[in-house]
């Protein structure tokens, strides 16, 4: 029988509202899964349990009271360990805030928790999200459920493989290079990029950078849905919101992929490193594929200079954010803030504004090439998951990498464009570990993009080979 | 009587719609009064007449034949000379650009005249809209209508005069360091600043910030509010677009200003002010406190760092989109354009990220006061209309300015906060020329500013000492 930690999030909420499932219940087989997995994982670095069986215990009276319930009603829900939540400690994985227990949430947890989340869980995260490898000075790494010794990826790693073990149903995370859809791909499990201003991150550290965005990981298309009709908002502190409808979110049904036109791109012309094996894993579902869509062909986006392009922008956003900290506390930051902050030191105004100018290039150029299109689909990630003694992905088919995000560019060139991104897996590699796509869909598309992702993730479970992996907690849970 | 011309652009649709006048009619009173006027204040640079008399008397017919007509149907309209027009010579106010002409409208202008505007002409620019003096090197500088020697201020300044002195009833703007607001005060018109976003423009040079942004004038308020509905839109290709919110598609309706609390400041903590203007200000806003359900003294919580923010995210602007003219032209560019371009070498990528921080706090800060108060009033403009032969006002009360923008602080301090801003007449200064009162909200809050800025324009309206002063047309008669 299926544990209720194993339940989709959507059917969990549906049987909570029908009584058929207690709040309490879910949250005490969710505690067990922790409890049983965890150890092995290290996902999950820091628990209120005792507050969450409380709020359990009142989210399972406001059902038999008749209340009426937010969409999130009782889920078990991860924040990732970057953002404020009131009375669990929050460390940024960086060892200057390892005893940190905010006062407050930050509005994002507080709108979960107002649709019904319950906050059971910190997630773990690299110190500050600093790359796609889980792991910090504060709690180590996170091991990925499908082979302990690579990577879950990251930077939102905690929240993958927690949730792709069932130690949850739904987990926050966020996305600047790919932070979500990374350790998604790598993990088996869905996550989303929405575009940016649909979910307010009232501390962005730069007001008008689009390219940091928080969303939602899980195990199913419909779940990630769900969780978004929890985050989605207007926000006057969070200047890049507008006007929205969180409910448009909900009981979304799969697109009709006969009327959609889809193109693909193996690397953007060359453009992303790729690794061969990864290709050919690609070029496989690519081939499955054929009669699915109205159209399905090859098209590659233009996205020569994306690499510079966001490496300085996101220097921008490094120096803006740690300048301070690296003068004062150099020696406790990890390597790759290092690097980040100290290539920015190096850079003038005019590399800003050049790569201001490529942004808005590439931006412009990616709007016109997806007039006709409804879903462009990319790799989920250029490498397999790398082993945890690795600590970057140093080289893609022999090449050396110039950064820690180089091996990145297969996801972070999507962040430039402004339009939503969800990773989606399909099957495993030719290594045996987690595969995945990225699937774009329209800016503000945002519903639109869910609804062909449920499509094409039903075709997955029926294609041999592209069903969604699982991993085998037998092997690891005690 | 009233020439048709006169009319404000409410009126004159309506008119329209009841077939009591014709866009013909209408149009013919406007070319009347630029060949009487334009001669001397020189705030149309380029005219497209036969192609508006055809599109007039198409209008004129699909009125009479009772068709749908739309929001400007047959109302004339300047189009300030940055805007790409098509068939129509836009320069840019610029040497590079004397003989260009746009293939294309670019999206707001052509937002316009799907609503029934007639382009009329071009209204005169800085060199691409830099500095708030009306005054190029292709076409020379517009005179203010109240004296012909003095600045009209700008950069929307040809928009200001041509319709302080009736030649046209609508016209656009666009507005950075307050170039929609500062002409709308030395002229006595209104300038509204949208909200980033609200007016996508496709054409920005720069992704990461959004101080630049297109935007309304008008004779009053509502004329403001009607050119604005018809510019609002929704393109993908601005980064900062939206979408369009519905409340603000919706008539105008006035606020109820009683209920209403408003901080007022001089110079919102940061702004050189001119004494006499001060002192202007002061009595002014001491006939209207009454009024509202409460009044103080309050600035917003700014700092002098702003103006170093403001300077080197400007410079980042500036090196994007004119650092390559500047390099192969620059003796064919005028001073603020070059000033500002060699601005940008002093600065690094360090300097960059401390302002896009600086400005975050600036804009946090700045929501925050508007916890207590519903709007911010202050003056628009630093001083009284200087003579247009001097590029900028050089001192203050005696004290030297650094540069050309900072006598502009009084509107581009509340840029850094990216509000909705709308400027109104408010009688006029001690030397008789117009004065105009700034009324700010948080950006998203566009409804709420017209709404208010409409309730108190015949507030002022009822006062000699701040209703809209007039330009003696039969003067600047050639």
């Amino acid at each position: 029988m299926i544990e209720p930690c194993d339940l989709s999030a959507t059917r969990a909420r549906h049987l909570i509202r029908t009584g058929e499932l207690s709040p309490e219940d879910l949250l005490e087989s969710c505690i067990a899964r922790v409890d049983a997995a965890n150890p092995a994982i290290n996902a999950i670095v820091a628990t209120d349990f005792e507050r969450a069986r409380h709020e359990a215990a009142v989210a399972a009276q406001a059902v038999r009271d008749g209340a009426e319930l937010g969409p999130l009603h009782g889920l078990p829900v991860g924040i990732k360990d970057l953002n404020a939540t009131e009375g669990l400690r929050t460390t940024w994985g960086s060892t200057l805030y390892a005893d940190h227990v905010p006062e407050m949430d930050e509005p994002m947890v507080a709108r979960l928790r107002r649709a019904g989340a319950i906050i059971a869980a910190k997630t773990n995260t690299p110190e500050f999200g600093a790359g796609t490898h889980t792991t910090n000075q504060v709690y180590g790494p996170t091991h990925n459920p499908f082979d302990l010794d690579r990577t879950s990826g990251g930077s939102s790693g905690g929240s993958g493989a927690a949730v792709a073990t069932g130690m949850l149903p739904l987990a926050h995370g966020s996305d600047t290079g790919g932070s979500l859809r990374n350790p998604a791909t790598w993990c088996g499990v869905v996550g989303f990029r929405p575009t940016p201003g649909l979910v307010p991150r009232e501390s962005r550290p730069l007001n008008y950078s689009h390219f940091s965005v928080q969303g939602p990981m899980a195990r199913s298309v419909a779940d990630v849905a769900l969780m978004m009709a929890g985050l989605v908002a207007d926000s006057d502190r969070d200047p890049l919101t507008g006007p929205c409808s969180p409910s448009a979110f909900l009981d979304l049904t799969p697109a009709n992929l006969e009327t959609v036109h889809a193109a693909w791109t193996e690397d953007f012309d060359g453009v992303a490193p790729v690794d061969n094996g990864i290709r050919a894993c690609f070029r496989s579902v690519i081939g499955k594929l054929d009669s699915s869509f109205k159209a399905l062909s090859a098209d590659d986006p233009d996205f020569a200079d994306a690499g510079d392009c966001f490496w300085t922008l996101r220097c921008v956003n490094y120096l803006a954010s740690h300048t301070e900290r690296y003068k004062s506390h150099s020696k406790k930051l990890s390597s790759n803030i290092i690097a980040n902050v100290k290539d920015g030191q190096k850079m003038s105004l005019a590399d800003v504004a050049a790569a201001e100018v490529q942004w808005r290039r590439i931006y412009t150029n990616f709007q016109d090439y997806f007039e006709n299109k409804d879903v462009l689909i990319v790799p989920g990630n250029a490498v397999p998951a790398f082993l945890i003694e690795d600590g970057i992905p140093k080289e893609v088919n022999g090449q050396p990498m110039a950064n820690y995000m180089g091996a990145s560019l297969i996801r972070s060139a999507l962040t430039l464009t402004g339009h939503p991104v969800l990773a989606l897996p399909c099957g495993l590699d030719h290594l045996g570990l987690p595969f995945g796509v990225q699937l774009v869909g329209k800016r503000r598309g945002d519903v639109e993009l869910l609804r062909i992702a449920m499509a094409l993730e039903t075709e997955f479970a029926n294609i041999p080979g592209l069903e969604r992996p699982v991993p085998n907690l037998e092997e690891f849970t005690t | 009587m009233t020439e048709l011309c006169d009319l404000t652009a409410t009126e004159a649709r309506r008119r329209i719609g009841t077939k009591e006048i014709s866009p013909v009619e209408l149009l013919e009173a406007c070319i009347t009064r630029i060949e009487a006027v334009n001669p001397t204040v020189n705030s149309i640079v380029t005219t497209c007449y036969d192609r508006a008399r055809a599109e007039a008397r198409f209008a004129e017919k699909q009125a009479l034949d009772g068709e749908l007509l739309g929001l400007l149907h047959g109302l004339p309209f300047g189009s300030k000379d940055l805007e790409n027009t098509g068939g129509v010579r836009t320069t840019m106010g610029s040497q590079l650009f004397a003989d260009n002409v746009p293939d294309q409208d670019q999206g707001s202008i052509a937002e316009i005249r799907d609503n029934g505007g007639i382009l009329i002409g071009k209204t005169n620019t800085p060199e691409f809209g830099a500095g708030a003096n009306t005054r190029n090197l292709v076409f020379g500088a517009t005179g203010n209508p109240f004296d012909p020697e003095m600045s009209c201020a700008g950069s929307s300044g040809g928009s200001a005069v041509s319709l302080a002195t009736g030649m046209v009833p609508l016209a656009t703007g666009s507005d950075y360091g307050g170039s929609l607001r500062t002409p709308a005060s030395f002229c006595g018109v209104v300038g509204f600043r949208p909200s980033p976003g609200v007016v996508p423009n496709e054409l920005r040079s720069v992704g990461l910030n959004p101080f630049s942004v297109l935007g309304p004038m008008g004779r009053t308020v509502a004329d403001a509010a009607l050119l604005l509905s018809a510019m609002m839109g929704d393109d993908p290709r601005d980064p900062f677009g939206s979408g369009i919110d519905p409340e603000l598609a919706e008539p105008l309706q006035l606020a109820d200003v009683t209920s209403l609390r408003v901080a007022i400041s001089e110079d919102l903590g940061v702004s050189p002010l001119d004494d006499d203007i001060r002192e202007c200000f002061r009595r002014k806003a001491d006939t209207i406190r009454h009024i509202f359900t409460d009044a103080q003294d309050h600035d917003p919580p700014f700092d002098d760092d702003l103006h170093r923010a403001f300077e080197v995210l400007r410079c980042v602007n500036y090196l994007s989109a004119h650092g390559e003219k500047v390099e192969n032209h620059r003796d064919l560019l005028t001073p603020n354009v070059v000033a500002n371009v060699d601005m940008a070498a002093n600065f690094t990528m360090t300097d960059v990220a401390w302002a896009h921080a600086k400005q975050t706090s600036l804009y946090k800060g700045y929501i925050k006061m508007f916890t207590e108060v519903d709007l911010l009033l202050s003056p628009a403009a630093a001083v009284s209309p200087f003579p247009h032969a001097q590029w900028y006002p050089e001192e203050i009360n005696g004290e030297k300015l650094p540069n050309y923008m900072r006598w502009m602080s009084p509107a581009y301090a509340l840029t850094m906060a990216t509000p909705a801003s709308c400027v109104i007449p408010f009688g006029t200064d001690s030397k008789g020329f117009p004065m105009g009162l700034q009324i700010s909200a948080p950006n998203g809050s566009d409804r709420l500013v017209l709404a208010a800025a409409a309730a108190l324009e015949s507030v002022l309206a009822s006062n000699p000492e701040t209703s809209r002063p007039l330009p003696n047309i039969a003067t600047l008669k050639a």
